[in-house]
């Protein structure tokens, strides 16, 4: 029972660290539906942005978000100016072969220049909680009060605001979008941004918990893409309920099965695409 | 003479008389491996140019070449089946797996087939290391016998001393492969699965089953990668998981773009391109992945059609 509580403690972040990764790409694949490899490297950039500016350059850890949301960004924007702008006629797997290719590169390049050591971020907040034999560390909380704030804060953009409407009509139907006159360049930037901007602090808020190093982005984006796939073609919702599947999944299939959950993430794939190829609660 | 090479089939027969006398002048072992690598990788790449006519990327193709490697040496290690037995077998059990993934999975759309491949890549991989009493686990299987020496005429094949007979068997495989290809490319099976990538509802409509079509497309994929696993395994002696990552298919196809996506000729010349590029660059370890990626994105974004077009798109602008 003990090991029980403790391992649904651990899942209910670990589910958060999944949902706040894969919001960004819900929101990417809506808008493209294509799929875009390098999500995790921008995560990598974000961490890394983290271990410099709280780690290295002993600044307070509050200057990491806007720094790493603004280096995000700017890599996003020059991905869609550079490479899925001009690709936007062409078949879908087209960029997603590009945005393979920026994965190489950014890794690569991350590598070369700071190396494959893991690095490690000083805890923000320290200590832990006894909740009657059941251990909660305290440096999960800002991940969760993050993730929770930044799913509701997504929600209410998706759902209830203009912009969020239009990316929806994007999302299903581009060419009918653009005939009720929206501007898809703008939206397509809208997008970036934001998703950006979720995976930028998704990286922050990670950072003093993981180990950094080039190659995080690897294991992150097949989960990434596990949730999406069980929540659905662009459906935050559906992400949010596939992010909690998997988290949940994998942490009790660690504990009870042990090396064998780590496959879980692919044979959920593997069924999810065969069986219910919309996603769980998606419409086709 | 250059008349007769003007001629499309008087030039392929020189080429492959070519390609055949090779090994009398190449003597270095270095070479004579990395060529009979191309013609196993040439299998490869031309199955997923195929797979790339219907709209997919076939990214589980190295799963398959394993699904193959390990069905050949398994056969050979413990019931001592000769390879050019093991040859088509493993082709077939690939095949056959690519029938039964196909079946509900050549349903879904291209870039969800995408993450498909690399899920069952990974997939099948875990099932080769975690089932260790079977497939010998992360180290794999060693030991891998060659086959036995053939005598043709006077000359006495033996595969253990030289890569000369692999090199053959390779080539043959290779050209096999080729022919099949070329042929179904200028069949009505090749104008259907091309335009299969071009508008699948319309084909749908005039009355031809898309999906059967894909699943014959993908199931000669995996055959002809099935074999090329079986090559593969008998002519490096060990194998193990860690050869099949799906980044390897990927790698793969960047051959197949580099080269050109509208004949199958385009594989081929990529394949030759990559190795080479490979060759030169093996003094820059540690950037080589940078200098993919570049090449990945550069070509896609500025040279969709691949190097094959470049002599067309050249002699276009110059008039």
């Amino acid at each position: 029972m003990q090991v029980f509580l403790q391992t649904f403690v651990n899942a209910i972040s670990v589910s958060l660290i999944y949902i706040l990764f894969a919001l960004g790409l819900t929101l990417l694949l809506g808008v493209f539906s294509t799929f875009v490899f390098c999500h995790g490297e921008l995560f990598m950039l974000a961490t890394f942005v983290t271990y410099f500016i709280y780690g290295q350059w002993d600044l307070p850890y509050y200057l990491a978000f806007p720094a790493a949301v603004a280096s995000a960004v700017f890599v996003g924007l020059v991905i869609e100016k550079g490479i899925f702008y001009p690709m936007r006629d062409r078949h879908h797997l087209d960029p997603a072969l590009a945005s393979f290719g920026v994965l190489i590169i950014m890794q690569t390049g991350a590598l070369v220049l700071w190396g494959g050591m893991p690095k490690g971020v000083p805890p923000v907040v320290k200590g832990q909680i006894d909740l009657g034999g059941v251990i909660f560390p305290l440096e999960r909380l800002p991940i969760i009060i993050g993730g929770l704030v930044m799913l509701i804060f997504l929600i209410f953009f998706v759902q209830r605001t203009k912009l969020g409407l239009a990316i929806r009509a994007v999302q299903q139907d581009p060419e009918a979008a653009t005939l009720q006159g929206m501007n898809i360049p703008f939206l397509r930037i809208v997008t970036w941004i934001i998703a950006m901007s979720l995976v930028a602090v998704a990286g922050v808020l990670m950072a003093p918990v993981i180990f950094i190093d080039p190659f995080i982005g690897d294991s992150l984006i097949i989960k990434g893409f596990t949730v999406v796939i069980v929540g659905g073609l662009g459906s935050v919702f559906g992400a949010t309920i596939g992010g909690f599947a998997l988290g949940f999944l994998d942490s009790f299939g660690m504990t009870y099965l042990g090396t064998y959950s780590y496959m879980f993430a692919f044979s959920i794939i593997i069924l999810v695409l065969l069986l219910r190829p919309q996603g769980i609660i998606g419409r086709l | 003479m250059i008349k007769l090479l003007k001629n499309r089939q008087c030039f392929r027969v020189f080429v492959i008389i070519l390609i055949s006398v090779l090994p009398i002048f190449v003597k270095s072992p270095l070479y004579l491996h990395l060529l009979c690598f191309v013609f196993i990788r040439i299998m490869l790449a031309i199955g997923m140019y195929s797979m790339w006519t219907v709209g997919y990327l076939n990214a589980a193709q190295p799963a398959f070449w394993g699904i193959g490697a390990y069905t050949s040496a398994l056969l050979m290690l413990h019931a001592g089946v000769p390879l050019f037995l093991t040859l088509p077998v493993s082709g077939i059990v690939s095949a056959f797996v690519a029938v039964i993934l196909g079946y509900p999975g050549l349903r879904v759309k291209g870039a969800y087939f995408l993450i498909l491949g690399i899920a069952f890549n990974e997939l099948v991989r875990w099932i080769f290391v975690v089932f260790k009493s079977v497939f010998g686990g992360a180290s794999g299987l060693t030991n891998i016998p060659q086959p036995d020496p053939i005598r043709i005429l006077n000359i006495t094949m033996d595969f253990t001393a030289s890569f000369v007979p692999f090199y053959y068997l390779s080539l043959i495989l290779c050209l096999i492969t080729t022919f099949v290809y070329f042929r179904i490319h200028w069949s009505r099976l090749g104008y259907v699965w091309s335009s299969i990538r071009q508008n699948e509802d319309l084909i749908a409509a005039t009355g031809i089953s898309v999906f059967r079509e894909k699943e014959i497309c993908f199931a000669t994929c995996c055959f002809f990668a099935g074999v090329s696993g079986a090559v593969y395994a008998s002519f490096i002696s060990a194998i193990s998981p860690e050869m099949f990552t799906f980044v390897e298919g990927i790698y793969l196809f960047l051959a197949v773009l580099l080269g050109g996506i509208e004949t199958p000729m385009g594989p081929i010349i990529g394949v030759l391109f990559i190795t080479a590029l490979d060759q030169l660059l093996r003094g820059f370890r540690e950037f080589e992945p940078l200098i993919w990626g570049t090449i990945l994105v550069l070509s896609l974004l500025f040279m969709p059609k691949g190097l094959i077009s470049m002599p067309k798109m050249i002699l276009k602008t110059e008039k």
